[in-house]
């Protein structure tokens, strides 16, 4: 293995594997920094660039843009309250609060300290344990789905500052909203209206960039609330040892859970951050801080989610299964570019897959050096006039909406879920939590049908195997913390 | 309509959404029914706690303070209108029309920097996702 290792590491370092691994890096940041192209349409759109190159420079270049897409997410969620990708959503809360506050440049730096953070452990975790976290996404049967949801659930309670009532009705609406669509059991259609565009289910991009992108749009309309009341980006881009040595071990248990969740194919970074700030703010002395603009609540968010990138690609490289969106399409350019993912292209393309995997960890430094120095250039979007925020932001969640289906559909369910967020904003409802219940939805669904059928029609299914278990004894655990914490709160 | 908007009981319209779609599981076969039942029962459950909780509290809403100003309802419609003349006159053209006009709606007063954004910005968009990366594009009746 110590010998792929080093066979990788050579090629990785080969001068054009380095420039094109950084430019996808670049690539990447813009890409995820756009609302709604996030990784799996940054790769996507990008791919045709690779076709053009070698197979390991095309593949590192790929990782690259997958990396950076991830990172750039955090970039808008933080100057915009508008998350590149629904995995950064949870960085909105404190990274935005942060910056409006007056530190946005801080803000950003503790997004790509935590995601360097995050991104180390998801490729160390790649490049050593990937036989072994392998063999953990074979242990997940549907009925460990089941309860891995419901522990994702469970979450929605204690999301945001507010009602928890109000939480629980949005992530169920979301729920709701994620069972339209083609119904796993028989194959009929629920709730399409004859809207074959609907047949697929309500689309999770269009979602996520109405509901985020347009109540801040509007918000950024009101007179008086513009992004000038932000300050001008002085503050310092580092942070100093003492945040980071106060930082250090809630980013290293953020990334590790994401990592563990991440590498379960189907679960992905978005249900990583949502536990990973939970499991933050319950362990925190300050709870009530969470989402007023603290370094613990970016650090959560953004560690887990870097932490659950490359941990994603573990089932695609291991055992041939695309675990996420973005291992589907890097699937495609793995298999264009003439390699086929699983267990056979460790043997078959073995300083290839190892340049990959060590590609992934060095990219981590350029990805950091990059947020780092780019951190100033990306604030300047604080000195922009709301005036041309304002349609700028449209113009380009029209094309992130329309741009993964090529879909005009898409671009209307944007603006209608644009409008429902804005009375969601409002009324106090979280958005949050409704694309968390949108998310969670069909991987409930499908794996109780599944379990049923596994179990003979018998509930004892879900509760019979050791993981499950496990699983429903933390929810318990969760939920019981969490009504000891809002009654304290409310004494 | 802002006011309007304000005495809305968001729970109450909450319920009546979860009764209609609760009526429409009965156009499903029984075991397609069954997911989305329990969840919109879960919905009415809370929404009907959400109302006693409404009415317990003693905090008082503000009625006569507007919940959105005029500018953002505008705004709200000029979007609207914009994605929906994609269908007739198509992206390119919306696009270079939608832009100078919220500007200028929006109190922006820099012309130069209006005609130069508006053609830079649709130019930049359409010639990167629909030319350089081959997206398809948003069809039109009238253009492209």
């Amino acid at each position: 293995m110590i010998e792929n290792i080093l066979a990788g590491f050579l090629l990785a370092i080969k001068p054009i594997n380095l420039i094109f691994s950084s430019i996808g890096v670049v690539l990447g940041i813009i890409v995820g920094a756009i609302p709604g192209l996030g990784p799996s349409l940054g790769i996507a759109i990008l791919v045709p660039i690779t076709f053009l190159l070698s197979p390991e420079t095309g593949m590192l270049m790929l990782i690259g843009i997958f990396c950076g897409s991830v990172y750039g997410g955090s970039i808008t969620a933080i100057l915009l309250r508008i998350p590149g990708h629904s995995a950064a959503i949870v960085t909105v809360w404190d990274g935005n609060a942060l910056a409006r506050k007056g530190y946005p440049n801080k803000a950003l730096a503790a997004s790509i300290y935590a995601s360097f953070i995050g991104g180390l452990l998801s490729a160390i975790a790649l490049l050593f344990f990937s036989p072994l976290l392998a063999q953990l996404t074979l242990l997940f049967g549907p009925p460990e789905y089941v309860a891995l949801a419901i522990l994702g659930l469970t979450v929605i309670g204690s999301l945001e500052a507010g009602s928890f009532v109000k939480g629980m009705t949005a992530g169920f609406f979301g729920l709701l909203i994620a069972t339209v669509g083609i119904s796993p059991q028989t194959g009929f259609p629920r709730f399409t209206f004859d809207i074959i565009s609907l047949y697929d289910g309500v689309p999770l991009v269009p979602v996520l960039i109405g509901i985020f992108c347009i109540p801040e749009v509007v918000s950024l309309a009101k007179p008086g609330s513009s992004l000038g009341k932000m300050a001008r980006g002085e503050d310092s881009i580092f942070l100093s040892w003492r945040e980071l040595a106060q930082q250090l071990y809630g980013a290293v248990r953020s990334g590790i859970i994401g990592v563990l969740i991440g590498v379960l194919p189907g679960a992905g970074g978005t249900i990583a951050t949502f536990v990973a700030y939970d499991d933050s703010k319950r362990r925190s002395k300050t709870p009530e801080k969470y989402g007023t603009g603290i370094l613990d609540g970016i650090f959560a968010g953004e560690s887990s989610n870097n932490g659950a990138s490359a941990s994603s690609l573990v089932p695609l490289l291991t055992l041939g299964i695309p675990g996420s969106a973005a291992a589907v399409v890097f699937m495609g350019a793995l298999t264009m570019h003439g390699l086929r993912p699983g267990p056979m292209l460790f043997h078959d393309h073995a300083p290839i897959a190892y340049s990959v995997l060590v590609g992934t960890f060095l990219m981590q430094f350029f990805l950091f050096a990059c947020g780092l120095f780019g951190a100033r250039i990306f604030a300047q979007v604080t000195r922009l006039s709301s005036s041309i925020i304002i349609p700028a932001v449209t113009v380009f969640s029209v094309i992130g909406a329309y741009g993964i289906n090529s879909n005009v559909f898409d671009i209307y369910v944007m603006v209608i879920f644009g409008i429902i967020g804005t009375l969601m904003k409002d009324f106090k409802y979280s958005r949050a939590a409704l694309v968390l219940g949108l998310v969670l939805g069909p991987m409930l669904e499908e794996n109780i049908v599944r379990s049923l059928a596994i179990g003979h029609d018998s509930p004892l299914i879900f509760i019979t195997r050791p993981i499950s278990i496990i699983l429903y004894i933390l929810t318990i655990l969760m939920t019981v913390g969490l009504g000891r914490k809002q009654k304290s709160l409310k004494r | 309509m802002d006011r309007m908007l304000k005495m809305v009981n968001p729970p109450i319209i909450i319920l009546l959404i979860a009764l209609a779609c609760f009526s429409l599981t009965f156009t499903l076969p029984g075991g397609e029914a069954a997911f989305p039942r329990v969840i919109i029962i879960c919905i009415a459950l809370l929404s009907v706690a959400d109302i006693f909780r409404h009415i317990k509290s003693t905090e008082k809403t503000d009625t006569k303070k507007a919940l959105y100003t005029r500018k953002q309802l505008v705004l709200v419609l000029l979007i609207v209108l914009y994605v929906v003349s994609f269908h007739i006159i198509g992206f390119f053209l919306c696009t270079i029309i939608f832009i100078p006009v919220s500007m200028l709606y929006l109190g922006y007063r820099k012309y130069v920097v209006v005609v130069y954004l508006s053609i830079g910005l649709t130019l930049f968009v359409y010639y990167t996702f629909f030319g350089y990366l081959h997206l398809s594009s948003i069809p039109g009746m009238v253009f492209d």
